[in-house]
């Protein structure tokens, strides 16, 4: 299965980086510029398109790569840099929107109903799988949270995953191993999904 | 620990670079048959690569200016010396509210905020442009609309653009109607200079195309979708005016789609949170009309609602038992059974 990548040619380079940490503003500007659609896919694969914290997520992100830049070691690309810092930032409003949404009533604000009533049929299926996997990662620790959506959103490998996360690969082989087990119990629930499952093997 | 408990994530990675042998690749292939979880996630990584490829923003540069205002705030550079770039991503702390931008604040509503001042200012300059017929004056009107998101041209298209007051009050007060069958206060709406390119329909932008240089790239007709999010984006601003007008638009010009279909079971909602319940009720009708199934729900309890605000006691009755009928585990049921059984629904037989 062939892994999405981030076109080469649209990365910033890392002289562009080194000049944005020495302060030079248009740099910074242009470095930012050059993430940004990457940032913002990234926030709306974690939070949904329509959830109305998307644009906070992305300026935090951009925030905090800027206040991460003078560390970055240029041993990935920025932009996949960039897309974890991303993928925490939106995981932390996600949970936070969670919290919120458990104190609302069932009346409340439809947007993410709204999102599944203009998604396309034929990606239904998509949009489904997709839904439940942002459910999920609200409810998970964080720890496993965070690698599952590395793992699943990103695509990330494990030893990806060991390097941002600053842990032992075996570890992030458990807490995977454990995220995926309340991954499985969601799949259960959801009998129509588990039916779509059959058809993806190949 | 089962067998289908031990994932196989080291035959993912493998196939993810193309690095199965054949071996390999028949024993992964065999855990994908009898591991839901695993099936799932070869499905859901290509959901969301094709999430991730999709296209540009046009909103990233407004994003982008908002990030470079407050980040001087947000981090100081204190990071400057660490060695372990994921650990202190990890632990950068998100901003304070109010810090991403300084001057308006944050996210959405500040992006309305600052268009909404910018905005000001071209709809000042557009109106004295109209009254002198100057061209000068209403390039200044699309050189300011073409900062309000992006260093390049053509202008992004704001998340919530205005547009002219009195032909958005129109616009609000009127039915929502199909293409096919305008409005009678939309057509008699004066054409006014438009504020802008984002919200402009085609019948009322030759004022300003006109005064743009030959050449110049006019912005497209927005699809459904984008019509959609920017009446969503203007609904979740707080401006229902501007909502409602945009959700009419949408349905005015693209009747027949999904997103005309959602429109009208979300102007019912607003609808009916300003108390207009018998023009709600009309629209979650609409919505149920439709063969649209995804909104459902909620749709037939808040026209049961809409009811109930009316004091429509036998339709109110009629529209809960639609509802209990069609979604027995409905989250509204509690609400829906008591009021099916309360005295003034039911009444006592005597």
């Amino acid at each position: 299965m062939p892994r999405e990548r981030v076109d080469a040619a649209a990365v910033p380079s890392l002289a562009l980086v080194r000049a944005a940490v020495a302060g030079d503003a248009a740099a910074t500007a242009r470095l930012l510029r050059g993430v940004a659609p990457r940032v913002v896919r990234v926030a709306r694969a974690v939070l949904g398109a329509a959830h109305p914290d998307v644009d906070d997520v992305v300026q935090q992100s951009l925030i905090r790569l800027i206040g991460a830049l003078p560390g970055f070691r240029g041993d990935c690309d920025i932009t996949a840099y960039a897309s974890t810092i991303a993928v925490r930032t939106a995981l932390l409003a996600r949970r936070r929107a969670h919290v919120a949404r458990a104190r609302h009533d069932p009346e409340g604000e439809p947007d993410q109903l709204i999102a599944e009533a203009v998604a396309p049929d034929d990606h239904l299926e998509a949009q489904n799988r997709m839904r439940l996997l942002r459910e999920l990662l609200a409810e998970l620790p964080e720890e496993q949270a965070e690698a599952l959506a590395l793992r699943m959103v990103l695509g990330l490998s494990l030893e990806e995953i060991a390097r941002a996360a600053g842990a032992p690969q075996n570890t992030i082989r458990s807490r995977l191993r454990l995220a995926k087990e309340g991954l499985r119990k969601r799949i259960e629930q959801n009998p129509s999904l588990a039916a779509t499952l059959a058809e993806v093997v190949s | 620990v089962s067998v289908v408990e031990l994932h196989p994530e080291d035959l993912f990675d493998k196939d993810a670079r193309g690095e199965l042998t054949d071996a390999e690749r028949a024993r992964f292939e065999a855990h994908l048959e009898r591991c839901d979880v695993c099936r799932f996630e070869r499905a859901v990584r290509r959901d969301f690569a094709a999430e991730l490829a999709g296209e540009d923003d046009a909103a990233c540069a407004a994003l982008v200016t908002g990030a470079l205002a407050g980040a001087g705030r947000a981090t100081g550079g204190a990071e400057a010396d660490s060695p372990h770039p994921a650990e202190d991503a990890a632990r950068t702390r998100p901003p304070r509210e109010g810090t991403v931008a300084p001057l308006l604040g944050s996210g959405t509503r500040a992006r309305s905020r600052r268009t909404g001042l910018l905005a000001l200012a071209a709809l000042l300059a557009g109106g004295l442009a109209a009254a002198a017929g100057g061209a000068p004056a209403m390039r200044f009107v699309a050189s300011t609309w073409r900062a309000l998101g992006a260093d390049e041209a053509p202008a992004p298209a704001p998340s919530v653009a205005p547009r002219s007051e009195h032909r958005l009050r129109s616009l609000a007060r009127a039915p929502l109607a199909p293409a096919s069958a305008p409005s009678a206060a939309a057509e008699a709406s004066p054409v006014v200079p438009e504020t802008g390119p984002a919200v402009r329909a085609p019948e009322s932008r030759s004022a300003l195309d006109r005064s743009l240089p030959a050449g110049s790239s006019r912005p497209k007709e927005p699809s459904p979708a984008e019509r959609f999010a920017r009446a969503n984006a203007a609904r979740r601003s707080g401006d229902h005016g501007l909502a409602l007008a945009e959700y009419r638009e949408l349905v005015r010009r693209y009747p027949e789609t999904r997103e005309a279909a959602a429109a009208h079971a979300i102007v019912g909602r607003l609808l009916l949170d300003r108390g207009d319940t018998r023009d709600a009720e009309a629209e979650f009708g609409r919505y149920l009309e439709s063969d649209r199934r995804e909104l459902r729900e909620q749709a037939l309890a808040q026209r049961a609602l809409a009811f109930e605000r009316e004091g429509n006691g036998p339709a109110e009755k009629q529209a809960w038992r639609a509802l209990l009928e069609a979604y027995p585990d409905t989250a509204y049921g509690n609400h829906a059974r008591q009021r099916l059984g309360a005295p003034t629904l039911v009444p006592a037989k005597p």
